[in-house]
Protein backbone atom coordinates (compact mmCIF):
# COMPACT_ATOMS: atom_id res chain seq x y z
CA UNK A 1 0.00 0.00 0.00
CA UNK A 2 0.87 3.69 -0.82
CA UNK A 3 0.07 6.53 1.24
CA UNK A 4 -2.22 9.16 -0.07
CA UNK A 5 0.05 12.12 -0.60
CA UNK A 6 2.38 9.72 -2.68
CA UNK A 7 -0.65 8.29 -4.46
CA UNK A 8 -1.98 12.15 -4.98
CA UNK A 9 0.78 13.67 -5.57
CA UNK A 10 0.31 13.74 -9.36
CA UNK A 11 -2.85 16.06 -8.86
CA UNK A 12 -0.38 19.27 -7.52
CA UNK A 13 1.06 18.49 -11.29
CA UNK A 14 -2.20 18.52 -13.05
CA UNK A 15 -3.38 21.58 -10.81
CA UNK A 16 0.30 23.46 -11.24
CA UNK A 17 -0.13 22.29 -15.21
CA UNK A 18 -3.64 23.20 -15.78
CA UNK A 19 -2.45 26.72 -13.60
CA UNK A 20 -0.04 27.71 -16.49
CA UNK A 21 -2.13 27.01 -19.24
CA UNK A 22 -4.46 29.47 -18.21
CA UNK A 23 -1.55 31.82 -17.36
CA UNK A 24 -0.35 31.15 -20.98
CA UNK A 25 -3.71 31.95 -22.35
CA UNK A 26 -4.21 34.90 -20.11
CA UNK A 27 -0.93 36.50 -21.46
CA UNK A 28 -2.46 35.95 -24.79
CA UNK A 29 -5.86 37.58 -24.14
CA UNK A 30 -3.66 40.57 -22.96
CA UNK A 31 -1.57 40.80 -25.64
CA UNK A 32 -4.79 40.39 -28.46
CA UNK A 33 -6.83 43.19 -26.30
CA UNK A 34 -3.67 45.78 -26.57
CA UNK A 35 -3.37 45.18 -30.02
CA UNK A 36 -6.76 45.49 -30.46
CA UNK A 37 -7.18 49.18 -28.67
CA UNK A 38 -4.38 50.10 -30.63
CA UNK A 39 -6.53 48.99 -33.59
CA UNK A 40 -9.13 50.92 -32.75
CA UNK A 41 -7.00 54.23 -31.64
CA UNK A 42 -6.00 54.07 -35.34
CA UNK A 43 -8.91 53.64 -36.74
CA UNK A 44 -10.50 56.67 -34.43
CA UNK A 45 -7.53 58.63 -36.14
CA UNK A 46 -8.44 57.79 -39.62
CA UNK A 47 -11.17 59.15 -39.18
CA UNK A 48 -10.68 61.86 -37.33
CA UNK A 49 -8.48 63.11 -40.67
CA UNK A 50 -11.33 61.81 -43.08
CA UNK A 51 -13.79 64.51 -40.97
CA UNK A 52 -11.76 67.12 -41.09
CA UNK A 53 -11.34 66.71 -44.94
CA UNK A 54 -15.35 66.04 -45.64
CA UNK A 55 -17.48 67.62 -42.49
CA UNK A 56 -18.41 71.10 -41.90
CA UNK A 57 -16.61 73.00 -39.81
CA UNK A 58 -18.49 71.90 -36.62
CA UNK A 59 -18.89 68.37 -37.36
CA UNK A 60 -15.42 67.32 -37.40
CA UNK A 61 -15.03 68.86 -33.65
CA UNK A 62 -18.11 67.23 -32.51
CA UNK A 63 -16.55 63.88 -34.41
CA UNK A 64 -13.33 64.37 -32.44
CA UNK A 65 -14.77 65.44 -29.17
CA UNK A 66 -17.11 61.89 -29.28
CA UNK A 67 -13.84 60.42 -30.09
CA UNK A 68 -11.53 62.06 -27.40
CA UNK A 69 -14.65 60.95 -24.80
CA UNK A 70 -14.29 57.22 -26.11
CA UNK A 71 -10.42 57.10 -25.66
CA UNK A 72 -10.81 59.05 -22.29
CA UNK A 73 -13.55 56.24 -20.91
CA UNK A 74 -10.93 53.69 -22.04
CA UNK A 75 -8.17 54.81 -20.36
CA UNK A 76 -10.76 55.60 -16.95
CA UNK A 77 -11.79 51.94 -17.73
CA UNK A 78 -7.97 50.68 -17.87
CA UNK A 79 -7.59 53.03 -14.89
CA UNK A 80 -9.91 51.67 -13.11
CA UNK A 81 -8.84 48.06 -13.83
CA UNK A 82 -5.10 49.55 -12.17
CA UNK A 83 -6.52 50.59 -9.39
CA UNK A 84 -8.50 47.67 -8.54
CA UNK A 85 -5.33 45.39 -9.70
CA UNK A 86 -2.78 46.82 -7.42
CA UNK A 87 -5.33 46.55 -4.66
CA UNK A 88 -5.57 42.59 -5.46
CA UNK A 89 -2.16 42.33 -5.43
CA UNK A 90 -2.05 44.10 -1.88
CA UNK A 91 -4.59 42.09 -0.96
CA UNK A 92 -3.05 38.49 -2.48
CA UNK A 93 0.57 39.48 -0.47
CA UNK A 94 -1.32 39.53 2.76
CA UNK A 95 -2.83 36.35 1.83
CA UNK A 96 -0.04 34.52 0.69
CA UNK A 97 1.50 35.31 3.89
CA UNK A 98 -1.39 34.21 6.16
CA UNK A 99 -1.69 30.94 4.15
CA UNK A 100 2.50 30.60 4.73
CA UNK A 101 2.54 31.31 8.62
CA UNK A 102 -0.63 29.25 8.68
CA UNK A 103 0.92 26.29 6.81
CA UNK A 104 4.03 26.60 8.85
CA UNK A 105 1.77 26.40 11.76
CA UNK A 106 -0.18 23.12 10.68
CA UNK A 107 3.24 21.84 9.89
CA UNK A 108 4.53 22.65 13.09
CA UNK A 109 1.84 20.43 14.62
CA UNK A 110 2.18 16.98 12.17
CA UNK A 111 5.18 15.80 13.69
CA UNK A 112 3.76 16.12 17.45
CA UNK A 113 0.66 14.15 16.21
CA UNK A 114 2.70 11.42 14.48
CA UNK A 115 4.40 11.02 17.59
CA UNK A 116 1.06 10.94 19.41
CA UNK A 117 -0.37 8.32 17.01
CA UNK A 118 2.63 6.11 16.69
CA UNK A 119 2.67 5.98 20.75
CA UNK A 120 -1.20 5.08 20.95
CA UNK A 121 -0.13 2.54 17.68
CA UNK A 122 2.99 0.98 19.83
CA UNK A 123 0.50 0.69 23.08
CA UNK A 124 -1.97 -1.03 21.56
CA UNK A 125 0.39 -3.17 19.99
CA UNK A 126 1.54 -4.19 23.23
CA UNK A 127 -1.46 -4.42 24.78
CA UNK A 128 -2.81 -6.94 21.84
CA UNK A 129 1.01 -8.76 22.74
CA UNK A 130 0.37 -9.03 26.30
CA UNK A 131 -3.57 -10.16 26.03
CA UNK A 132 -2.40 -12.84 23.16
CA UNK A 133 -0.28 -14.12 25.51
CA UNK A 134 -2.98 -14.23 28.16
CA UNK A 135 -4.47 -17.54 28.12
CA UNK A 136 -7.19 -17.22 30.63
CA UNK A 137 -7.98 -14.10 28.91
CA UNK A 138 -8.16 -16.11 25.01
CA UNK A 139 -9.95 -18.93 27.65
CA UNK A 140 -12.55 -16.03 28.16
CA UNK A 141 -13.09 -14.50 24.75
CA UNK A 142 -13.29 -18.35 23.60
CA UNK A 143 -16.39 -18.63 25.90
CA UNK A 144 -18.18 -15.76 25.10
CA UNK A 145 -18.05 -16.43 21.51
CA UNK A 146 -19.26 -19.55 22.41
CA UNK A 147 -21.91 -18.47 24.45
CA UNK A 148 -23.44 -15.76 21.83
CA UNK A 149 -23.81 -18.71 19.12
CA UNK A 150 -25.42 -20.56 22.09
CA UNK A 151 -27.53 -17.95 22.38
CA UNK A 152 -28.81 -16.99 19.22
CA UNK A 153 -29.41 -21.13 18.56
CA UNK A 154 -31.53 -21.19 21.80
CA UNK A 155 -33.46 -18.28 20.63
CA UNK A 156 -34.39 -19.40 17.49
CA UNK A 157 -35.42 -23.44 19.16
CA UNK A 158 -37.23 -21.59 21.77
CA UNK A 159 -39.59 -20.04 18.69
CA UNK A 160 -39.63 -22.94 17.10
CA UNK A 161 -40.73 -24.74 20.03
CA UNK A 162 -43.31 -22.49 21.56
CA UNK A 163 -45.16 -22.80 18.20
CA UNK A 164 -44.94 -26.51 17.49
CA UNK A 165 -45.79 -27.03 21.52
CA UNK A 166 -48.95 -24.82 21.19
CA UNK A 167 -50.19 -27.20 18.43
CA UNK A 168 -49.43 -30.93 19.49
CA UNK A 169 -50.35 -30.66 22.90
CA UNK A 170 -53.74 -30.06 22.09
CA UNK A 171 -53.46 -33.19 19.96
CA UNK A 172 -51.73 -35.25 22.74
CA UNK A 173 -54.90 -34.18 25.14
CA UNK A 174 -57.14 -35.70 22.30
CA UNK A 175 -55.33 -38.73 21.85
CA UNK A 176 -57.18 -41.51 23.97
CA UNK A 177 -55.15 -44.46 24.44
CA UNK A 178 -52.30 -41.59 25.37
CA UNK A 179 -54.34 -39.70 27.85
CA UNK A 180 -55.76 -42.84 29.82
CA UNK A 181 -52.09 -43.97 30.31
CA UNK A 182 -51.15 -40.34 31.60
CA UNK A 183 -53.87 -39.77 33.52
CA UNK A 184 -53.32 -43.24 35.71
CA UNK A 185 -50.16 -42.36 36.04
CA UNK A 186 -48.65 -45.62 34.66
CA UNK A 187 -45.01 -46.13 35.21
CA UNK A 188 -45.18 -44.26 38.22
CA UNK A 189 -45.67 -45.72 41.98
CA UNK A 190 -48.44 -43.67 41.94
CA UNK A 191 -50.45 -46.32 39.48
CA UNK A 192 -53.39 -47.96 40.58
CA UNK A 193 -54.91 -51.23 38.78
CA UNK A 194 -56.44 -53.78 39.35
CA UNK A 195 -55.31 -57.62 37.73
CA UNK A 196 -57.46 -56.99 34.50
CA UNK A 197 -56.89 -53.25 34.09
CA UNK A 198 -53.07 -54.03 34.47
CA UNK A 199 -52.86 -56.37 31.99
CA UNK A 200 -54.53 -54.06 29.43
CA UNK A 201 -52.75 -51.20 30.21
CA UNK A 202 -49.19 -52.69 29.70
CA UNK A 203 -50.87 -54.08 26.55
CA UNK A 204 -51.63 -50.96 25.51
CA UNK A 205 -48.54 -49.10 26.74
CA UNK A 206 -46.36 -51.63 24.80
CA UNK A 207 -48.53 -50.96 21.69
CA UNK A 208 -48.27 -47.53 21.56
CA UNK A 209 -45.12 -46.93 22.44
CA UNK A 210 -46.11 -44.95 25.79
CA UNK A 211 -42.59 -44.00 27.25
CA UNK A 212 -41.55 -42.28 23.75
CA UNK A 213 -44.56 -40.25 23.47
CA UNK A 214 -44.14 -39.28 27.32
CA UNK A 215 -40.69 -38.44 26.58
CA UNK A 216 -41.88 -36.26 23.78
CA UNK A 217 -45.26 -34.72 25.41
CA UNK A 218 -42.46 -33.70 28.50
CA UNK A 219 -40.34 -32.06 26.09
CA UNK A 220 -42.98 -29.97 24.27
CA UNK A 221 -44.31 -29.11 27.65
CA UNK A 222 -41.50 -28.14 29.34
CA UNK A 223 -38.90 -27.12 26.32
CA UNK A 224 -39.53 -23.44 25.89
CA UNK A 225 -39.69 -22.75 29.37
CA UNK A 226 -36.52 -24.58 30.41
CA UNK A 227 -35.21 -23.09 26.90
CA UNK A 228 -36.18 -19.70 27.78
CA UNK A 229 -34.63 -19.79 30.79
CA UNK A 230 -31.23 -21.44 29.26
CA UNK A 231 -31.12 -18.44 27.50
CA UNK A 232 -31.35 -16.34 30.23
CA UNK A 233 -28.59 -18.27 32.13
CA UNK A 234 -26.28 -17.88 28.95
CA UNK A 235 -26.83 -14.40 28.53
CA UNK A 236 -25.74 -13.63 32.22
CA UNK A 237 -22.45 -16.11 31.50
CA UNK A 238 -22.08 -13.95 28.12
CA UNK A 239 -22.30 -10.31 30.18
CA UNK A 240 -19.79 -12.09 33.34
CA UNK A 241 -17.26 -13.08 30.48
CA UNK A 242 -18.05 -9.48 29.05
CA UNK A 243 -17.20 -8.27 32.38
CA UNK A 244 -14.09 -10.54 32.82
CA UNK A 245 -12.85 -9.28 29.13
CA UNK A 246 -13.47 -5.22 29.71
CA UNK A 247 -11.44 -5.46 33.17
CA UNK A 248 -8.98 -7.39 32.07
CA UNK A 249 -8.18 -5.25 28.72
CA UNK A 250 -8.59 -2.07 30.31
CA UNK A 251 -6.39 -3.28 33.13
CA UNK A 252 -3.55 -4.00 29.93
CA UNK A 253 -4.28 -1.05 28.65
CA UNK A 254 -3.15 0.88 31.60
CA UNK A 255 -0.64 -1.11 32.18
CA UNK A 256 0.82 -0.04 28.71
CA UNK A 257 0.04 3.34 29.18
CA UNK A 258 -2.46 3.94 26.65
CA UNK A 259 -4.77 5.81 29.49
CA UNK A 260 -2.03 8.53 28.91
CA UNK A 261 -1.06 8.22 25.46
CA UNK A 262 -4.97 8.12 23.80
CA UNK A 263 -5.76 11.68 25.14
CA UNK A 264 -2.78 13.21 24.03
CA UNK A 265 -3.41 12.22 20.57
CA UNK A 266 -6.91 13.27 20.73
CA UNK A 267 -5.98 16.35 21.69
CA UNK A 268 -2.98 16.72 19.19
CA UNK A 269 -5.03 15.51 16.49
CA UNK A 270 -7.78 17.94 16.91
CA UNK A 271 -5.26 20.74 17.31
CA UNK A 272 -3.79 19.77 13.90
CA UNK A 273 -7.42 19.63 12.50
CA UNK A 274 -8.61 22.97 13.72
CA UNK A 275 -5.25 24.30 12.08
CA UNK A 276 -5.74 22.56 8.78
CA UNK A 277 -9.25 23.80 8.67
CA UNK A 278 -8.16 27.31 9.30
CA UNK A 279 -5.30 26.87 6.43
CA UNK A 280 -8.00 25.77 3.71
CA UNK A 281 -10.16 29.01 4.44
CA UNK A 282 -7.16 30.94 4.08
CA UNK A 283 -6.22 29.07 0.72
CA UNK A 284 -10.08 29.63 0.18
CA UNK A 285 -9.51 33.38 0.06
CA UNK A 286 -6.55 33.32 -1.70
CA UNK A 287 -7.57 31.23 -4.22
CA UNK A 288 -10.58 33.31 -5.03
CA UNK A 289 -7.98 36.50 -5.41
CA UNK A 290 -5.64 34.77 -7.51
CA UNK A 291 -9.00 33.98 -10.03
CA UNK A 292 -10.28 37.61 -9.30
CA UNK A 293 -7.19 38.94 -10.13
CA UNK A 294 -6.53 36.36 -12.92
CA UNK A 295 -9.57 37.99 -14.27
CA UNK A 296 -8.60 41.57 -14.08
CA UNK A 297 -5.40 40.92 -15.82
CA UNK A 298 -6.75 39.32 -19.30
CA UNK A 299 -8.68 42.90 -19.31
CA UNK A 300 -12.37 40.85 -18.77
CA UNK A 301 -13.31 43.16 -16.44
CA UNK A 302 -16.76 45.35 -17.00
CA UNK A 303 -16.15 48.52 -16.94
CA UNK A 304 -13.50 47.41 -19.98
CA UNK A 305 -15.89 45.45 -21.90
CA UNK A 306 -18.28 48.13 -21.59
CA UNK A 307 -16.00 50.83 -22.74
CA UNK A 308 -14.71 48.90 -25.84
CA UNK A 309 -18.51 48.30 -26.64
CA UNK A 310 -19.43 51.95 -26.71
CA UNK A 311 -16.31 52.78 -28.68
CA UNK A 312 -17.13 50.66 -31.06
CA UNK A 313 -21.02 51.42 -31.77
CA UNK A 314 -19.86 55.20 -32.31
CA UNK A 315 -17.18 54.27 -34.42
CA UNK A 316 -20.18 52.25 -36.39
CA UNK A 317 -22.84 54.71 -36.16
CA UNK A 318 -24.58 56.62 -38.91
CA UNK A 319 -22.26 59.93 -39.07
CA UNK A 320 -19.27 57.56 -38.80
CA UNK A 321 -20.33 54.87 -41.06
CA UNK A 322 -21.44 57.93 -43.58
CA UNK A 323 -18.21 59.61 -43.26
CA UNK A 324 -16.71 56.42 -44.47
CA UNK A 325 -18.73 55.70 -47.15
CA UNK A 326 -18.22 59.15 -48.49
CA UNK A 327 -14.62 59.13 -48.83
CA UNK A 328 -14.97 55.88 -50.18
CA UNK A 329 -16.99 57.33 -53.49
CA UNK A 330 -15.64 60.65 -53.42
CA UNK A 331 -12.59 60.62 -55.90
CA UNK A 332 -10.19 63.09 -53.90
CA UNK A 333 -6.71 62.03 -54.25
CA UNK A 334 -6.02 63.25 -50.67
CA UNK A 335 -8.21 60.72 -48.92
CA UNK A 336 -6.72 57.30 -50.97
CA UNK A 337 -4.12 56.73 -48.10
CA UNK A 338 -6.83 56.95 -45.67
CA UNK A 339 -9.38 54.97 -46.98
CA UNK A 340 -6.82 52.43 -47.72
CA UNK A 341 -5.76 51.95 -44.04
CA UNK A 342 -9.28 52.32 -42.71
CA UNK A 343 -10.29 49.53 -45.25
CA UNK A 344 -6.80 47.29 -43.60
CA UNK A 345 -7.95 48.60 -39.97
CA UNK A 346 -11.11 47.53 -40.57
CA UNK A 347 -10.14 44.04 -41.40
CA UNK A 348 -7.45 43.63 -38.66
CA UNK A 349 -9.78 44.66 -36.17
CA UNK A 350 -12.43 41.88 -37.28
CA UNK A 351 -9.48 39.12 -36.96
CA UNK A 352 -8.24 40.86 -33.65
CA UNK A 353 -12.20 40.25 -32.48
CA UNK A 354 -12.41 37.03 -33.50
CA UNK A 355 -9.18 35.95 -32.03
CA UNK A 356 -10.11 37.80 -29.08
CA UNK A 357 -13.24 36.11 -28.52
CA UNK A 358 -11.58 32.43 -29.19
CA UNK A 359 -9.25 32.68 -26.54
CA UNK A 360 -11.52 34.59 -24.35
CA UNK A 361 -13.75 31.12 -24.41
CA UNK A 362 -10.68 29.32 -24.03
CA UNK A 363 -9.63 31.28 -21.63
CA UNK A 364 -12.72 30.56 -19.56
CA UNK A 365 -13.06 27.00 -19.79
CA UNK A 366 -9.04 26.86 -18.46
CA UNK A 367 -10.39 28.89 -15.89
CA UNK A 368 -12.94 25.81 -14.94
CA UNK A 369 -10.32 23.03 -15.32
CA UNK A 370 -8.07 25.29 -13.11
CA UNK A 371 -10.87 25.52 -10.84
CA UNK A 372 -11.71 21.96 -10.54
CA UNK A 373 -8.18 20.74 -9.74
CA UNK A 374 -7.66 23.78 -7.31
CA UNK A 375 -11.14 22.51 -5.40
CA UNK A 376 -10.35 18.72 -6.21
CA UNK A 377 -6.48 19.02 -4.47
CA UNK A 378 -8.27 20.83 -1.59
CA UNK A 379 -10.55 18.19 -0.91
CA UNK A 380 -8.40 15.38 -1.75
CA UNK A 381 -5.86 16.85 0.49
CA UNK A 382 -8.75 16.67 3.39
CA UNK A 383 -10.09 13.67 2.69
CA UNK A 384 -7.09 11.01 2.04
CA UNK A 385 -3.25 12.73 3.10
CA UNK A 386 -4.87 14.83 6.52
CA UNK A 387 -7.04 11.87 7.59
CA UNK A 388 -4.41 8.87 6.95
CA UNK A 389 -5.20 6.78 4.06
CA UNK A 390 -3.75 4.17 1.91
CA UNK A 391 -3.73 3.25 -1.82
CA UNK A 392 -2.71 0.20 -3.57
CA UNK A 393 0.18 0.41 -5.39
CA UNK A 394 -1.81 -1.06 -8.82
CA UNK A 395 -3.23 2.84 -8.22
CA UNK A 396 -3.54 4.93 -11.18
CA UNK A 397 -4.38 8.62 -10.54
CA UNK A 398 -4.89 9.23 -14.57
CA UNK A 399 -7.26 6.19 -14.34
CA UNK A 400 -9.39 7.90 -11.61
CA UNK A 401 -9.25 11.27 -13.08
CA UNK A 402 -10.94 9.60 -16.25
CA UNK A 403 -11.30 9.50 -19.95
CA UNK A 404 -12.03 13.31 -20.21
CA UNK A 405 -8.45 15.12 -19.01
CA UNK A 406 -9.05 17.73 -21.16
CA UNK A 407 -11.85 19.25 -19.83
CA UNK A 408 -13.44 19.47 -16.60
CA UNK A 409 -14.48 15.94 -15.56
CA UNK A 410 -17.16 16.08 -12.46
CA UNK A 411 -15.17 16.40 -9.48
CA UNK A 412 -17.81 14.38 -6.98
CA UNK A 413 -16.74 11.28 -9.65
CA UNK A 414 -13.39 11.44 -9.52
CA UNK A 415 -13.96 11.61 -5.76
CA UNK A 416 -16.22 8.75 -5.64
CA UNK A 417 -13.25 6.65 -7.82
CA UNK A 418 -10.78 7.74 -5.23
CA UNK A 419 -12.53 7.03 -2.41
CA UNK A 420 -13.10 3.05 -3.52
CA UNK A 421 -9.51 3.27 -4.60
CA UNK A 422 -8.30 4.10 -0.58
CA UNK A 423 -8.35 2.11 2.23
CA UNK A 424 -8.63 4.08 5.77
CA UNK A 425 -5.93 3.41 8.54
CA UNK A 426 -7.35 4.33 11.70
CA UNK A 427 -4.85 2.63 13.33
CA UNK A 428 -1.85 5.32 12.54
CA UNK A 429 0.04 6.12 9.54
CA UNK A 430 2.07 3.10 9.09
CA UNK A 431 0.19 0.54 10.44
CA UNK A 432 -0.60 -1.30 6.94
CA UNK A 433 2.35 -0.85 5.28
CA UNK A 434 4.94 -3.64 5.79
CA UNK A 435 8.19 -4.41 5.51
CA UNK A 436 10.73 -2.42 3.10
CA UNK A 437 7.90 -0.11 1.55
CA UNK A 438 6.94 1.31 4.71
CA UNK A 439 10.56 2.33 4.80
CA UNK A 440 10.10 3.91 1.53
CA UNK A 441 6.66 5.39 2.05
CA UNK A 442 8.08 6.99 5.41
CA UNK A 443 11.85 8.22 3.82
CA UNK A 444 9.31 10.17 0.94
CA UNK A 445 6.74 11.22 3.36
CA UNK A 446 8.89 12.75 5.78
CA UNK A 447 11.44 14.55 3.20
CA UNK A 448 8.85 16.00 0.71
CA UNK A 449 6.00 18.64 0.60
CA UNK A 450 3.04 17.41 -0.87
CA UNK A 451 4.01 18.87 -4.95
CA UNK A 452 4.89 15.34 -5.60
CA UNK A 453 5.32 13.92 -8.93
CA UNK A 454 5.68 10.08 -9.91
CA UNK A 455 6.56 9.23 -13.40
CA UNK A 456 6.54 5.46 -14.23
CA UNK A 457 9.57 4.20 -17.00
CA UNK A 458 9.22 1.10 -18.20
CA UNK A 459 11.94 -1.09 -17.64
CA UNK A 460 11.10 -4.37 -19.67
CA UNK A 461 8.62 -6.68 -20.05
CA UNK A 462 8.73 -7.58 -16.67
CA UNK A 463 9.65 -4.34 -14.36
CA UNK A 464 8.85 -0.73 -14.29
CA UNK A 465 10.53 1.61 -12.87
CA UNK A 466 8.49 4.31 -10.30
CA UNK A 467 10.55 7.25 -10.21
CA UNK A 468 8.73 10.26 -7.35
CA UNK A 469 10.01 14.16 -7.91
CA UNK A 470 9.65 17.02 -5.62
CA UNK A 471 8.09 20.17 -6.93
CA UNK A 472 11.62 21.41 -8.31
CA UNK A 473 12.07 18.58 -10.47
CA UNK A 474 14.80 16.80 -8.29
CA UNK A 475 14.36 12.52 -8.23
CA UNK A 476 13.85 11.88 -4.55
CA UNK A 477 12.85 8.00 -4.75
CA UNK A 478 13.34 5.71 -7.16
CA UNK A 479 11.74 1.85 -6.86
CA UNK A 480 11.37 -0.83 -9.46
CA UNK A 481 8.00 -2.80 -9.38
CA UNK A 482 6.33 -5.23 -10.76
CA UNK A 483 4.08 -4.38 -13.93
CA UNK A 484 0.46 -5.55 -14.20
CA UNK A 485 -0.40 -7.88 -16.03
CA UNK A 486 -2.22 -6.37 -19.35
CA UNK A 487 -5.93 -6.50 -19.43
CA UNK B 1 -47.00 -46.99 54.18
CA UNK B 2 -42.72 -47.90 54.07
CA UNK B 3 -42.98 -49.92 50.95
CA UNK B 4 -44.75 -47.48 48.81
CA UNK B 5 -42.46 -44.51 50.40
CA UNK B 6 -39.20 -46.58 49.47
CA UNK B 7 -40.73 -47.43 45.61
CA UNK B 8 -41.27 -43.34 45.35
CA UNK B 9 -37.95 -42.71 46.66
CA UNK B 10 -36.36 -45.52 43.90
CA UNK B 11 -38.17 -44.33 41.59
CA UNK B 12 -37.18 -40.33 41.72
CA UNK B 13 -33.73 -41.94 41.86
CA UNK B 14 -33.71 -43.84 38.38
CA UNK B 15 -36.81 -41.43 36.79
CA UNK B 16 -35.28 -40.99 33.44
CA UNK B 17 -37.85 -38.68 32.29
CA UNK B 18 -37.05 -35.60 34.08
CA UNK B 19 -37.87 -32.38 32.16
CA UNK B 20 -33.91 -30.94 31.89
CA UNK B 21 -32.52 -33.75 30.87
CA UNK B 22 -35.29 -34.92 27.94
CA UNK B 23 -34.43 -32.08 26.92
CA UNK B 24 -30.81 -31.63 26.54
CA UNK B 25 -30.57 -35.60 25.11
CA UNK B 26 -32.96 -34.22 22.31
CA UNK B 27 -31.58 -30.98 20.94
CA UNK B 28 -27.73 -31.75 22.24
CA UNK B 29 -26.38 -34.65 22.62
CA UNK B 30 -24.85 -35.84 19.74
CA UNK B 31 -26.13 -32.78 18.14
CA UNK B 32 -22.91 -32.01 16.53
CA UNK B 33 -22.38 -35.48 15.20
CA UNK B 34 -25.94 -34.90 13.36
CA UNK B 35 -25.32 -31.77 11.90
CA UNK B 36 -21.64 -33.02 10.63
CA UNK B 37 -23.60 -36.28 9.26
CA UNK B 38 -26.25 -33.94 7.64
CA UNK B 39 -23.70 -31.89 5.90
CA UNK B 40 -21.83 -35.12 4.71
CA UNK B 41 -25.31 -36.61 3.22
CA UNK B 42 -25.65 -33.34 1.27
CA UNK B 43 -22.45 -32.46 0.25
CA UNK B 44 -22.48 -36.53 -0.85
CA UNK B 45 -25.70 -35.18 -2.92
CA UNK B 46 -23.34 -32.16 -4.41
CA UNK B 47 -25.36 -29.57 -1.91
CA UNK B 48 -23.24 -27.27 -0.16
CA UNK B 49 -24.87 -26.18 2.62
CA UNK B 50 -24.85 -22.74 4.50
CA UNK B 51 -23.72 -23.46 8.10
CA UNK B 52 -26.26 -21.64 9.73
CA UNK B 53 -28.93 -22.96 7.97
CA UNK B 54 -27.72 -26.41 8.46
CA UNK B 55 -28.08 -26.09 12.33
CA UNK B 56 -31.30 -24.33 12.15
CA UNK B 57 -32.43 -27.50 9.74
CA UNK B 58 -31.27 -30.02 11.60
CA UNK B 59 -33.11 -27.87 14.87
CA UNK B 60 -36.56 -28.11 12.57
CA UNK B 61 -36.33 -31.64 12.06
CA UNK B 62 -35.65 -32.54 15.83
CA UNK B 63 -38.92 -30.65 16.89
CA UNK B 64 -41.15 -32.30 14.11
CA UNK B 65 -39.65 -35.31 15.36
CA UNK B 66 -41.55 -34.37 18.48
CA UNK B 67 -45.44 -34.37 16.75
CA UNK B 68 -47.66 -37.18 17.45
CA UNK B 69 -47.93 -39.81 15.33
CA UNK B 70 -51.19 -39.60 12.96
CA UNK B 71 -52.48 -42.81 13.53
CA UNK B 72 -52.13 -44.16 16.69
CA UNK B 73 -52.53 -48.72 17.30
CA UNK B 74 -55.12 -49.85 19.66
CA UNK B 75 -57.69 -46.53 20.13
CA UNK B 76 -60.70 -48.86 19.48
CA UNK B 77 -59.56 -50.82 22.53
CA UNK B 78 -59.92 -47.60 24.58
CA UNK B 79 -63.11 -47.07 23.03
CA UNK B 80 -64.16 -50.49 24.62
CA UNK B 81 -62.90 -49.42 28.25
CA UNK B 82 -65.46 -46.24 28.39
CA UNK B 83 -68.04 -46.80 31.23
CA UNK B 84 -71.22 -48.85 30.66
CA UNK B 85 -69.68 -50.30 26.80
CA UNK B 86 -68.44 -54.09 28.54
CA UNK B 87 -71.79 -54.08 30.18
CA UNK B 88 -73.52 -53.37 26.87
CA UNK B 89 -71.40 -55.90 25.10
CA UNK B 90 -71.88 -58.32 27.74
CA UNK B 91 -75.96 -58.15 27.91
CA UNK B 92 -75.97 -58.20 24.20
CA UNK B 93 -73.28 -61.40 24.16
CA UNK B 94 -75.77 -62.71 26.39
CA UNK B 95 -78.96 -62.31 24.60
CA UNK B 96 -77.35 -63.33 21.20
CA UNK B 97 -75.91 -66.67 23.11
CA UNK B 98 -79.63 -67.28 24.57
CA UNK B 99 -81.26 -66.47 21.56
CA UNK B 100 -79.29 -69.67 19.82
CA UNK B 101 -79.26 -71.56 22.55
CA UNK B 102 -83.59 -71.49 21.76
CA UNK B 103 -82.78 -71.99 18.71
CA UNK B 104 -80.85 -74.97 18.48
CA UNK B 105 -82.24 -76.67 21.40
Amino acid sequence: MISGRVALGGLSVEFGNARRRFEERAEEVRRIADEHAGLLQEEREILQSLAELYLPELSPSAVGAGLAEMEDELRAALRSQEVHRKALFADLAVAEREVAEQQARAEALEPGEAAAADRVRRCREAAEEKLSADDEYQGWVADHEAAMERQEVLRKRRSRLASASSFERRRYDACLPYTRLRDRRWGTPDYRGRLIARVFDRWLARRIDYEELARRDVILTEGPRLTHAEVQEVRRRAAELERLTDEREAAVLAEVGLGNALPSWEEAKRGLEVERERLDRLRLRRDGLVGELQRVEAKQGQPWQEAIRRHRDFLQGETISGLARRAEQTPDPRDDDLVRRLGAVRDRIETSAEALEAAREELERLAGRTGFFADLKREATRRFVQRPARFSEEFRLEEALGANRDGAPRSDAVLGRLEEASVSDLHGPFAHVAGGLAEWVAAIESSLDHDLRIVEEVVDETFTDVLVFDAEGRVVSRRVTRRRAEP
Amino acid sequence: MTEAVTRRVLHALTDRTDARTLVHEHFDRNRSAVVEAVRDTLLATRQDPDPVELQELVDQGLIDDLRLPDRLPAAWAVRLLRPGVLPAIAVASAVVLGALALLVF
